[in-house]
């Protein structure tokens, strides 16, 4: 448990940096073999792509390495554990999955797009063609998580057309 | 190579080919606009004094509004001019007990087609009702402590009495629930399909059920708060109501009929539904379109293929090149423009599907993108054209696309060769994409395979989405 807080604490100071960059504050830590291996935060305005959420942000590092350092991709995300400050949303539970990724925590709910039990549930539901499910944890740190969106969501994002880009978070579990 | 598995309905659907008339174009909708009728059972009195019906309509619709039944109408004519009345009393067990034989007449269940279920129903829910004597003090209070108890009650009895389930009860209870389900369902008894009724006795109709699903059913029920019966501002509740008026003799004692559980959504379910029970029925212009066959013109139909074929060609190439072979056309409908144009580079990175390819094609147009791409057989429209402040922007959607030009694909149309997978139905949704055409279902797919993710509620964003049935590439085209 304490050693699951420690990791989202420093997931939690990624989603900060992103706050501080007009992002929506969402950090998250991919941990291989105990150590930090990459880590995420949004960053859909500076891509321009609605896809650059910080799970997709830190996969796409590992592959980076996996290149880098000629490890086999399947078999290192297959040791990864995912800490993220908000519920996966279902692109990037989907994403989680066909990774191989074997375990996520994350703090607190996302109400809005949430594929790990919210809305729907890309980490368990029967999905053959996406391989194995995965397992969760969720709560972690959940309180600060959403203070960190109420705060973003007080400012609204400049960058969107209108309000509808809101993702109303869900309370702490 | 495909990204993922692929259903293959592909050899079916090349060997049959369709008559013109037939709709290419399928709307991928919910379930509700195809579901057929569902009956529950709710109670009804005759109208003995058809003098007072508007009387006694006012007073009931006062004291027990249809609610989540809105779309019955309160009084029927069973029959001819002279036939009796029926009118809506309250669903099953809202507050009428069936064994309750100061009030509900047995002749009249006997004839019912669901009074076998219902006077065989268990006897704890007398118990637990049964003290409700109808006493206009406290009844709220005293019936929220009793509903409790019956639950309670029912969770204590011996199984024998979950049989009294029907097997309805099981299929719905993973649907939102309603008052109705959830209610009857404590009393050992819920309602049971029109096709359940035409096929079985009603005696048939019961089946087992688990404890895990009654649980469920219970959990609805006390969640809903308009399960308490209504109290009035007068204090009257249905029951005092309708004994008043038994004993005046303005209405026969209560029994139950089969009505339609839901509004129909479409012109098809109005005629079924208003079999059973006269319905109101709003006709929803937009879908009644989109269902028609023809919410394309023919010109329409050719373009979207046109983008379809274009996306074919993609595949192909990704084919050749070893990638997974679905193909992705991103299309400005405003200004007929294509934006992106791309394929599955799964060959290269397991999560370049060809959608989240486009997207990021798309995002290349407007100065950002986020993957690494060495693949340069993809298109997408240069930087600057998209911001060419010459071109007339005549869509509807222009309210969306600021004074800095187009946002993600914000009112893009999307054509694929295959039916996007979970992860990349959310990206478009995200993207902001207002249309997704796709030809090949694939399994586990989020656009009507799987999950219809379009659809869903509380997504803050929607779109639509058409299949296209029949094949794809050119030789293969009749016209
Ligand atoms: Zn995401
Ligand atoms: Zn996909």
């Amino acid at each position: 448990m304490e050693e699951h807080d420690a990791w989202m604490q420093k997931a939690m100071g990624y989603a900060q940096e992103a706050l501080s960059n007009g992002e929506v504050p969402v950090g998250c830590v991919l941990v291989y073999q105990n150590q930090e291996l990459a880590t995420g935060a949004n960053r859909v305005n500076e891509t321009k792509n609605a896809t650059s959420h910080a799970e997709m942000v830190a996969i796409q590092k590992v592959m980076r390495w996996c290149v880098e350092q000629n490890r086999n991709q399947k078999e290192v995300f297959r040791e990864i554990t995912l800490y993220v400050t908000v519920e996966p949303c279902i692109m990037c539970a989907g994403a989680l999955r066909q990774m191989g990724v074997p375990l996520v925590v994350y703090g607190c709910s996302n109400d809005r797009f949430g594929g790990c039990g919210s809305i729907l549930n890309i980490a368990s539901d029967s999905l053959p063609s996406l391989g194995p499910g995965y397992d969760v944890i969720k709560g972690v740190l959940a309180e600060e998580a959403v203070q960190l969106l109420k705060q973003f969501y007080k400012h609204e994002n400049p960058n969107a057309p209108d309000d509808k880009r809101k993702i109303k978070q869900a309370s702490a579990e | 190579m495909r990204e993922g598995t692929c259903v293959t309905t592909h050899c079916i659907q090349s060997a049959h080919i369709p008559a013109m008339s037939e709709a290419v174009l399928v709307p991928v909708l919910t379930d509700e606009y195809f579901r057929p009728v569902e009956l529950v059972d709710f109670y009804v009195s005759n109208i003995l004094d058809r003098r007072k019906t508007a009387e006694a309509v006012k007073l009931l619709s006062d004291c027990q509004p249809l609610g989540k039944f809105q779309h019955l109408k309160r009084v029927r004519n069973i029959g001819g001019k002279d036939s009796p009345l029926q009118i809506l009393l309250c669903p099953l067990n809202k507050e009428l007990d069936p064994n309750d034989s100061t009030l509900i007449s047995d002749n009249a269940a006997k004839d019912s087609a669901s009074s076998e279920v219902l006077c065989s129903a268990n006897p704890h829910a007398q118990k637990c009702v049964l003290d409700a004597d109808g006493s206009v003090s406290n009844w709220r209070e005293k019936t929220t402590e009793q509903s409790a108890l019956c639950i309670e009650s029912f969770n204590s009895e011996q199984s024998s009495d979950l049989n009294l389930i029907s097997d309805s009860c099981r299929i719905r209870h993973h649907e939102k629930s309603t008052f109705s389900q959830s209610c009857a369902t404590i009393n050992g008894n819920s309602g049971c399909s029109a096709k359940e009724i035409s096929q079985h006795s009603v005696t048939n109709c019961k089946h087992d059920c688990t404890v895990k699903e009654k649980d469920s059913c219970q959990t609805g029920c006390e969640a809903d708060g308009d399960s308490l019966p209504q109290r009035t501002r007068t204090g009257v509740t249905v029951r005092s109501l309708l004994q008043r008026q038994v004993q005046d003799g303005v209405f026969s004692k209560p029994y139950l009929v089969k009505v339609p559980r839901h509004g129909p959504l479409t012109r098809k379910q109005f005629e079924e539904t208003k079999l059973y029970w006269p319905v109101t029925f709003h006709e929803d212009k937009r879908i009644a379109k989109l269902v028609s066959g023809k919410f394309f013109t023919a010109s329409e139909v050719n373009q979207i293929k046109a983008y379809l074929q274009q996306a074919d060609v993609m595949a192909t190439h990704a084919q050749q090149k070893g990638q997974g072979s679905v193909g992705v056309v991103i299309v400005d409908s405003a200004k007929d423009t294509v934006i992106a144009r791309g394929h599955s580079l799964t060959g290269d990175n397991p999560l370049m599907h060809a959608a989240m390819v486009a997207v990021d094609l798309v995002a290349r147009s407007q100065g950002g993108g986020m993957w690494d791409m060495t693949d340069n057989g993809m298109y997408h429209l240069p930087v600057d054209s998209t911001k060419d402040p010459a071109a007339p922007d005549v869509t509807t959607e222009t309210s969306s696309k600021t004074k800095s030009g187009p946002y993600l694909c914000t009112g893009y149309h999307v054509y694929m060769t295959e039916e996007p997978c979970p992860m990349c139905s959310m990206a478009l949704l995200h993207s902001r994409v207002s249309r997704v055409f796709y030809s090949q279902p694939r399994r586990d797919g989020a656009l009507g395979s799987r999950y219809k993710l379009h659809t869903l509620p509380s997504l803050n964003h929607h779109f639509d989405v058409f299949r296209f049935t029949t094949h794809l590439h050119s030789q293969q085209i009749a016209s």
